[in-house]
């Protein structure tokens, strides 16, 4: 269900190719592969208490927070719950991105780094020493809280793929109360293990563990019992949808990160406060944390313009070139990739979309640079395979690098022409040589078909419309006829699904829904690759084994060949990617810059210079 | 409203019924003394002269300005006013805004105009059809017309939009669809009144059927009523394209009309660039104003007592 966080994440506006300097140190591990790195945050020196005052944050709008328990369904998975709500009050084992660097980060996890044992195909856990507000130590018992909840109601569970945790984990120990020991079904990669699934891992207080108001701590039993874990599950979640007693409610004020909820409306307007009882580093300089709803993207410019108190906000890519006085614009890079989802199945065109060649040609009409320079101001960056290449990282390979299908309407004309079909630029191109031997159109395309798609994409503002239409115009000057249609991203969202050729759902052909928010270790691109789960119904075995390969294989190859062969395949057709927001910072406020690459929220850092 | 038959108030004009058709010359009589009255109107005069003149540029005008209005060119977005012979600039696709214009504007007048003459046919043999049955089908159907005027247009345009793949036949359509429920209602007290008169007595003495009755007599002596409305609706219609192409549903690119032109600049409202906002929004402006003003001319044109003046 990624493709669902991805969505709010390439909202308004556009990106640009590195985010400033790196303030912090980082350490490499001596556990994983060389690309494990465990980062540090920042020491800075902090003006007296007495200047410092509240902070107004602007979500996106119509992207705000409405669930609070941390074990989101997948109607509730998004960056907005997990990464800008929940996290400031209830810290996962691990938190993540530091530096404006998709890595790891020491200070503000909650454990050591793990230790694993190859031959035992075990991971231990190391918790450090955290309270709970109300007084209890964050303790073994509360990963293994999390665990069996999650192992319960997996299917509730957004982040949930088969096969992957929390099935990939065989049994869960508690050491001694400040040590767990997970036993995995076999090797993985380290590092992949480590990033990917125990950022997962929210450990839960035992006050949570019962099944009624009046409940004692640990009543529910589900801490011991897994099977006790779906009444204990049932009553959180139906207190989590209760967003009018978020404040008021005495369950949700126990928490272990630096923010405690002061006041939260259904609107996604939210207050909090410092949680004076923070165990951790990096204690609230602020002494309020807001973040208030807008209805769309230009009540909030004008919320900014008119000088009201937003002191973090966003402008449109097409007003980053209008100076607002007081604020300097910085823009939020996210670790993601953007592309169009074909769909294999769609009975009209998938034949058409299974030819290699054909995909082949759709890269090459994708003017990356143009659209870059021309719709998105400058500010994003290219994407040619499943491995971002900005923020600058060390997982891009130089196949990604080296951009294997640059822009060319000719290369797009000859490939088409070279198998099998009657290239008409700006007409109607069809097939000529049906067949599926050399030179010839392919399996399953029959005489006379035309080169027709549709494409429908998300309304993400100016910039997507500008993209998407260069697509169409350079598409049709190579023979290609794109028809583009705009409709609001949840309608998108809601076509693109997995279906059957029979199906009443599966007359979608293109999609463009706001590409994909990745784990911080960048493989697998989740459920869009592989056989079993694409949306797109993209079925390809070889492929799945190398996906296997960088998940399991604990090297940096596998991880180069899967990316390296999915950049070639081109199962999707790769865009460029905006960037989450451009911020508008008051320039008074410090820390905010680097923003987090995982667009995680962590006001924690802010204050206001003198 | 009234169910059983009405007769008209002795304030109410005579409708020019058949009794003149028979007279010789006096339907080129007629026609001149309209046309003089709506001369006379200096601003309905000079608005279809205005309107003669955008239709000449959104018509004529891509023979003379030749333009790319299919392929985009993001290295000349938003380009000012006299770059690279761009006479008016470009927008943010980097199509020559004068261009878009002429297209754009071709399409506002397609759709305003079709709408327009749909939904008044529409309106009118409904409307037309319901006052002369009267009873309870005419209750019937202007409960239904009273129902759909009680939802939000808006509403109702998102929803058929969002059904609809938008072309211009399906806007000219969905557009229709929310427009005839006014003339119906205007054209059925029409009817309601027309219907007591002698000349469709004297006609379904003769044996008119119907149908007959209604289309040869009760529709053409509503004609004042359905024209004059029909302007309105015209420029009600280029309104509503604007504000379904506003709201992100209208025609898809390349199309584009002047409601869609507008919406794409207001994006740039900050930036200065005025070239993609003013021209594609006066238009409009100018375009609906100007067909408000022909249809107040013939209201004075077809108003039989300035006729005798």
């Amino acid at each position: 269900m990624n493709k669902r966080i991805s969505v709010i994440v390439a909202g308004a506006t556009i990106g640009m190719m590195s985010v400033t300097a790196c303030t912090g140190g980082s350490a490499s591990t001596n556990k994983g592969n060389m690309h494990t790195t465990f980062a540090t945050g920042s020491s800075t020196s902090v003006p007296a208490a007495a200047t410092q005052k509240a902070v107004t944050f602007a979500w996106q709008p119509n992207s705000v927070p409405n669930y609070i328990f941390p074990l989101d369904s997948a109607t509730y998975y998004t960056v907005q719950n997990m990464e800008q709500f929940q996290k400031l009050m209830y810290r996962p084992l691990y938190m993540y991105g530091v530096n404006g660097q998709p890595v790891v980060q020491a200070d503000d996890s909650l454990a050591d780094a793990p230790v694993f044992d190859n031959a035992r195909h075990t991971v231990t856990v190391k918790l450090k020493d955290r309270r709970w507000s109300d007084g209890s130590q964050v303790t073994a018992q509360d990963i293994i809280f999390w665990q069996h909840l999650v192992t319960a109601e997996k299917d509730q569970w957004g982040g949930y793929v088969t096969g992957l945790y929390p099935d990939n984990i065989k049994s869960v120990k508690a050491d001694n109360p400040h040590q767990v020991t997970f036993t995995l079904d076999g090797d993985y990669n380290h590092t992949w293990f480590w990033y990917n699934e125990l950022t997962y891992i929210t450990p839960l207080p035992q006050a949570w563990d019962k099944t009624s108001d009046g409940g004692a701590p640990g009543s529910g039993g589900c801490t011991a019992d897994v099977n006790k874990c779906k009444a204990v599950y049932k009553y959180l979640s139906g207190k989590a949808r209760k967003l009018a007693s978020y404040a008021s409610d005495p369950l949700w004020q126990i928490v272990d990160g630096p923010w405690k909820l002061k006041a939260f409306d259904s609107s996604g307007n939210a207050t909090f406060v410092p949680n004076t009882a923070y165990t951790g580093p990096h204690k609230p300089k602020i002494p309020e944390f807001k973040a208030v709803a807008f209805t769309s993207t230009d009540a909030e410019v004008n919320a900014l313009r008119s000088g009201r108190s937003v002191d973090v906000g966003y402008v449109p890519a097409a007003q980053a070139s209008v100076p607002l006085s007081g604020y300097q614009l910085v823009p939020w890079l996210w670790w993601g990739v953007d592309y169009l989802q074909p769909n294999y199945n769609n009975p009209k065109v998938g034949a058409i979309l299974k030819q290699l060649y054909i995909r082949q040609a759709l890269q090459h009409v994708v003017d990356q640079k143009s659209v870059i320079k021309g719709a998105l101001d400058g500010y994003g960056s290219e994407t040619t395979g499943p491995v971002p290449l900005n923020p600058s990282n060390p997982y891009a390979s130089a196949y990604e690098k080296s951009d294997p299908y640059p822009f060319s309407v000719a290369d797009s004309k000859k490939l088409l022409a070279g198998h099998g079909w009657s290239v008409k630029p700006n007409g109607r191109t069809t097939c000529t040589a049906p067949g599926s031997g050399p030179g010839q159109c392919g399996a399953g395309i029959k005489a006379g078909a035309v080169l027709e798609l549709n494409l429908q994409y998300a309304d993400y503002g100016t910039s997507y419309d500008q993209s998407m239409n260069s697509f169409r115009s350079n598409a049709a000057q190579a023979g290609i006829t794109i028809n583009v249609q705009k409709a609001p991203a949840n309608t998108v969202i809601g076509n693109t699904v997995r279906c059957q050729p029979t199906d009443s759902t599966c007359s979608w052909q293109l999609s463009e829904y706001g590409g994909y928010a990745l784990r911080p270790y960048p493989a697998p691109l989740g459920q869009e690759l592989s056989s079993g789960n694409s949306d797109g119904s993209w079925n390809d075995p070889h492929g799945d084994s190398l996906i296997q390969g960088a998940v399991r294989g604990n090297s940096d190859d596998g991880l180069t060949q899967y990316q390296n062969y999915f950049a070639k395949q081109l199962p999707l057709i790769w865009q460029p990617l905006p960037v989450q927001q451009l911020s508008m910072i008051n320039t008074k406020l410090q820390g905010v810059v680097p923003q987090n690459p995982m667009l995680t929220l962590t006001p924690e850092n802010w204050y206001w210079s003198n | 409203m009234t169910l059983g038959p009405s007769r008209p108030s002795p304030a109410e004009p005579e409708p020019p019924g058949p009794e003149l058709a028979g007279a010789p010359g006096a339907d080129g009589a007629h026609r001149w003394r309209a046309l003089r009255v709506f001369a006379e109107n200096r601003l309905a005069l000079v608005s279809a002269i205005f309107l003669i003149a955008v239709a000449a540029f959104c018509y004529l005008g891509p023979l003379l300005h030749h333009t790319d209005q299919i392929h985009t060119n993001l290295g000349t977005v938003n380009a000012p006013p006299g770059t690279q012979g761009h006479l008016l600039g470009t927008d943010d696709q980097g199509y020559d805004e004068l261009g878009r214009l002429m297209i754009g504007g071709q399409t506002s007048l397609e759709v305003g105009v079709g709408a327009a003459l749909l939904a008044t046919a529409a309106g009118a043999v409904i409307g037309a059809f319901s006052g002369f049955f009267g009873g309870w089908l005419d209750g019937i159907v202007m409960r239904c017309v009273d129902g759909l005027l009680a939802i939000p247009t808006v509403f109702l345009l998102l929803l058929l939009a969002a059904i609809v793949t938008p072309t211009k036949l399906s806007l000219i359509v969905i557009i229709a669809l929310i427009s005839w429920l006014v003339t119906a209602r205007l054209v059925r007290g029409e009817a309601l009144t027309l219907r007591t008169r002698d000349f469709v007595s004297a006609a379904r003495v003769m044996g008119s059927s119907t149908p007959r009755t209604v289309l040869r007599h009760i529709v053409p002596n509503s004609l004042s009523v359905i024209v004059v409305n029909a302007t309105f609706q015209v420029a009600d219609a280029i309104l509503v394209l604007a504000t379904l192409s506003f709201l992100g549903l209208g025609l898809p690119a390349p199309q584009t009309d002047l409601g869609g032109m507008l919406n794409n600049g207001m994006t740039y409202v900050y930036n200065g660039t005025w070239w993609v906002i003013w021209p594609a929004g006066v238009l409009i402006i100018a375009i609906v104003v100007a067909f408000n003003f022909i249809g107040d001319g013939l209201r004075d044109a077809f108003e039989v007592r300035l006729q005798r003046r």
